[in-house]
This record gives structure tokens, C-alpha cells and sequence, in this order.
């Protein structure tokens, strides 16, 4: 190789590669390769992975793409971004092979006992689930930042923002990461006190419980089973004037007003349906198979239109909530709905309100679309998982329960 | 005489048949939705953001190059700037 080469800058050197200077490819290769190979072994550090394969890995890919496709904007970040998604890759076939397969013989590293190995284990999980939670720019820029030990200039020239919005970036997601260690530390009870508070205020519980439900099945269940007590309940109350089981009820002081109305709403639904469950409000259901009824924008996620029966992918759901249209409303009122899409999955625009026998809500309606906050985070491309929905009944005489929702995407 | 005035007759009704949507694409201002309902969309058949129902107004601003698109300003209850289609809006 000629030492003059070792002069150039990065940009130098891959025009002359481009322009069939092998050596400068070798250049290239010795001044970047100690870096890698030390950013590929701090990734890989708890799996005792392979740094030098990744990291010849990356170079036969630099290589191809450079002779092929259009030189990358800085070489340096490029080449930290390939080794970096080779690790992920490399992670999550361990992942796959080691942390899937709990019934399989632990292996426990010389000198550790085999309680830190499964603690290490616990937590690498949990750790893997919290970054895939974090919002895409996030999670790139902390692990650019983390894993290839970039600055945060180079990091802003990677996602095309400035060094400021960089700091940012990596600022929150370890703020989001540490909440969610916290959250997934906690105590179940007192996670479940404030999930008890919360459906007893009727309110949304807080962030911090949310995401410990999220990590925790035994909470999860526990949330469910709060839900699911209230539906109950709210079925066996009977439509006003239906006979001796109101009267029952009412004598056990158990025929509240707002149960009542739901269920009138939902009696509707019954007869229209032929004598299914009826539908109450706040019953959430995530759609992932295929599609119940045709949706708008299905061109634009899977590219042909979304009709019933369509076979969803499995980068595509619809997450749904029921909402209760009231009566006798004689002034516009507009209500709002959260909507969750799936964890990994952020949401793609409204899905269709439906009645609980299929058919389009939009006749009930005054108003159908997603909050202003949320419209904005989408016109800037960083939809989130969960949207609010606005909505408005028509005038209408007795309560009506439909869906409402949004079409769900991978992140 | 014979082969010029069917000609001409033809070529000015491909004429006028070209222009008429575009008229109805050309109008900008407040229009009202004729449609029973319309998807507001993020971008013309992409993304759903709203709805917008039969007489609600929409100042529209711009239409796509091909005038089934119209984007504007939602006016009303339903404040929110979007895409609908052109032929759901009265003429």
C-alpha cells in the first residue's frame, strides 16, 4: 500500500477506491478496524460473541456497497451503522437460541454462580424489550452513541439532525430506559394499588404502572380482571322496564344510571346482532389475522385496499376500543378515546367505526378523527403507539356502543 | 367541408370534456362536502386522519396535479388540514 494513502481523508480515499484503487480500500480498512473491532466487542461483550467476523463482516459489505451503490455521506458513521446492525443481528440470534429456551441447561460462565447468570439474563431481557419500546430516532441515536461510541456530531450527521437535537435524543431514551427499569422493578403491590385507584377514579393509571403492567403478567392479568369485573357487571344490569331482574337489581342498590345507559345502548346491539355478547365501552381488541371489515389507507400500508376477510401481515394490526355514543346530547360535544396499538407497533391512520354488527358508525357520528397533538407527531413522521381519537355523536334518542380505532404499523 | 366539421365537432368535445373537471379542480376557496362522508387524509391515499360529513366546509387551497385531490383547511368542529377526495365536494 502506498503510505501517502495513510494521508488522505475518508472521502479521498473512497473516491479513489470507487475509482478502482484497491489499496485505498486498504487504507481504509486499517485506520477504521481497531474502532470497530472494539465497538463490535463492547456490544457483544455479555454474549461472547465474534467482534473479528463482524467486523470482516462489515468490511466485505463496505467493499460491495462501495463499489456498487453511491458513496455514503461520512464514511466513519456508515461503517459504525453496519457493524451495528450486524451485533443486533448477532444479538438476536443469541437471543433466540439462549433467552427463548428457559427449560434448556443453563450455561454458566466460569467464576459466576448460577443465580448472577439468570439475574444477567432477566435484566438483558427486560433491557432488550425497553430499547425496542423506544421511539426509532431514540433508540438509533443512544445506541450510535452506546455501542459504536460515536459523538454527537456524527450521530446527528447519521439521522440528519443537529448535534443539539442529538444530545436530546440520547437524553430521553436513557431517561425512558431508567423509568422503565424502575417501573419493572416495582412492587406489584403497590403497582396494583394504583391500578386499583385508578379504575375505582375511572381514570387512565399512571405511565409508571402502565409500564410495569406492560412487562408484568401477573399484573397484566390483574388489570384484566379489574376490566372484565366491570363489563360483567355492566351486562347483568338490565335495560330500564326489563322485568323482575331490574327490579333485583335496583333492591341490591345495584342499578346504577350510567350501567343502565350503557347497557340500553348495547341492547340495540344484541337485537341487531341476533343475540351476541353485547358490546360495552372500554373493551379493547387488536385485529392481527385479517381484517374484520374494510378499512381506508390499506393501500398505503400493505399496498391493496383492505376489504373483509383481507389477510393482514404480520408488520400490520388494528387496535380497537369500544366507545359509547350517548343520548339525547343536545349540544355538540366532542368526546375523546386512547387507542394502544401492540408494543413495536405505532399507529397509520384511523380505522373504520363500526357498530358491533359491521357496519360503518359513520352515520352516528359528528365528528371522527385524531387529536390535533397527535395529527402534528404524524405530519412530522414520528407517529407514537398511542392515539387519541376524537369523535362526536349525532343527535340520537337511545345510546349506541361502536368501535373505534387505528390501523397499527411496525415501528 | 364533409370530414372538417365532424372533426371539429369531436375536438371541441374532447375539448370541453377535458376542461370540466378541471374547472371543478380550479376552484379554490370554501367548498362544502357532498358526499355523506369523506377521509381527511395525511397525504392524497395515504394516511387517515379525520373524516369530514356531508356539508361541513373545507377551504381548499391547492389541488393535486391531477384535481382528484384537494387539500385545505377543515373549517368547523373539525379543524384540521388535509387531503379529500376532489369529487366528494359539491361543485
Amino acid at each position: 500500500m502506498n503510505p501517502a494513502l495513510r494521508l488522505r481523508s475518508d472521502d479521498h480515499l473512497v473516491r479513489l477506491f470507487r475509482a478502482g484503487r484497491e489499496d485505498a480500500f486498504e487504507a481504509i480498512h486499517d485506520r477504521h478496524a481497531r474502532r470497530l473491532h472494539a465497538a463490535a466487542a463492547r456490544a457483544l461483550r455479555t454474549h461472547g460473541g465474534d467482534p473479528e467476523g463482524i467486523v470482516q463482516e462489515a468490511f466485505i459489505r463496505a467493499h460491495r456497497a462501495l463499489r456498487g451503490e453511491r458513496a455514503p455521506a461520512e464514511l466513519k458513521p456508515w461503517l459504525h451503522r453496519i457493524v451495528r446492525n450486524l451485533c443486533i443481528d448477532e444479538l438476536r440470534r443469541t437471543r433466540a437460541v439462549s433467552l427463548d429456551d428457559d427449560d434448556d441447561e443453563i450455561q454458566v460462565p466460569a467464576g459466576e454462580d448460577v443465580y448472577s447468570t439468570l439475574s444477567r439474563r432477566h435484566e438483558l431481557r427486560g433491557l432488550i424489550d425497553d430499547l425496542a419500546d423506544l421511539p426509532e430516532q431514540q433508540r438509533a441515536a443512544l445506541l450510535m452513541r452506546e455501542l459504536d461510541g460515536l459523538t454527537h456530531d456524527e450521530v446527528a450527521s447519521v439521522l440528519e439532525i443537529t448535534p443539539q437535537a442529538s444530545r436530546q435524543l440520547v437524553m430521553r431514551a436513557r431517561t425512558r430506559l431508567n423509568a422503565a427499569a424502575e417501573a419493572r422493578d416495582a412492587a406489584c403491590g403497590d403497582i396494583r394499588d394504583d391500578l386499583l385507584v385508578a379504575h375505582d377514579e375511572k381514570r387512565r393509571p399512571s405511565e409508571h404502572a402502565l409500564r410495569h403492567v406492560r412487562g408484568c403478567s401477573a399484573c397484566a392479568e390483574f388489570r384484566a380482571n379489574l376490566k372484565a369485573t366491570r363489563s360483567r357487571l355492566r351486562v347483568l344490569v338490565p335495560p330500564i322496564g326489563f322485568g323482575p331482574l331490574g327490579g333485583l337489581l335496583s333492591g341490591l342498590g345495584g342499578g346504577g344510571g350510567v350501567a343502565t345507559k350503557v347497557v340500553a345502548g348495547g341492547c340495540c346491539a344484541v337485537l341487531a346482532a341476533g343475540g351476541a355478547t353485547a358490546w360495552v365501552a372500554g373493551q379493547t381488541e387488536v385485529v392481527r389475522d385479517r381484517a374484520p371489515a374494510a378499512e381506508g389507507g390499506g393501500r398505503a400500508l400493505i399496498g391493496t385496499p383492505i376489504r373483509k376477510g383481507s389477510a393482514l401481515p404480520p408488520d400490520v394490526a388494528i387496535a380497537k376500543l369500544t366507545v359509547e355514543l350517548p343520548a339525547r346530547q343536545r349540544t355538540f360535544k366532542r368526546l375523546s378515546a386512547r387507542v394502544s396499538c401492540p408494543a413495536g407497533m405505532v399507529a397509520a391512520g384511523l380505522a373504520q367505526p363500526r357498530t358491533q354488527d359491521g357496519k360503518l358508525a359513520l352515520e352516528h357520528l359528528a365528528m371522527y378523527q385524531i387529536s390535533k397533538a397527535d395529527h402534528r407527531r404524524l405530519a412530522r413522521g414520528r407517529p407514537s403507539r398511542t392515539t387519541e381519537i376524537e369523535y362526536a355523536a349525532q343527535r340520537r334518542d337511545a345510546p349506541l356502543v361502536i368501535s373505534v380505532g387505528t390501523l397499527c404499523k411496525r415501528r | 367541408m364533409t370530414r372538417i366539421l365532424p372533426t371539429l365537432l369531436l375536438t371541441t368535445t374532447l375539448a370541453v370534456g377535458g376542461v370540466t373537471p378541471a374547472v371543478a379542480a380550479d376552484k379554490t376557496g370554501v367548498r362544502a362536502v357532498c358526499a355523506e362522508s369523506t377521509y381527511v387524509m395525511h397525504k392524497p391515499g395515504k394516511t387517515v386522519t379525520g373524516t369530514l360529513f356531508k356539508d361541513q366546509k373545507i377551504r381548499v387551497t391547492r389541488y393535486s396535479p391531477s384535481g382528484r385531490w384537494a387539500y385545505g383547511d377543515a373549517r368547523g368542529n373539525a379543524k384540521r388540514k388535509g387531503w379529500v377526495k376532489t369529487a366528494d365536494l359539491c361543485r
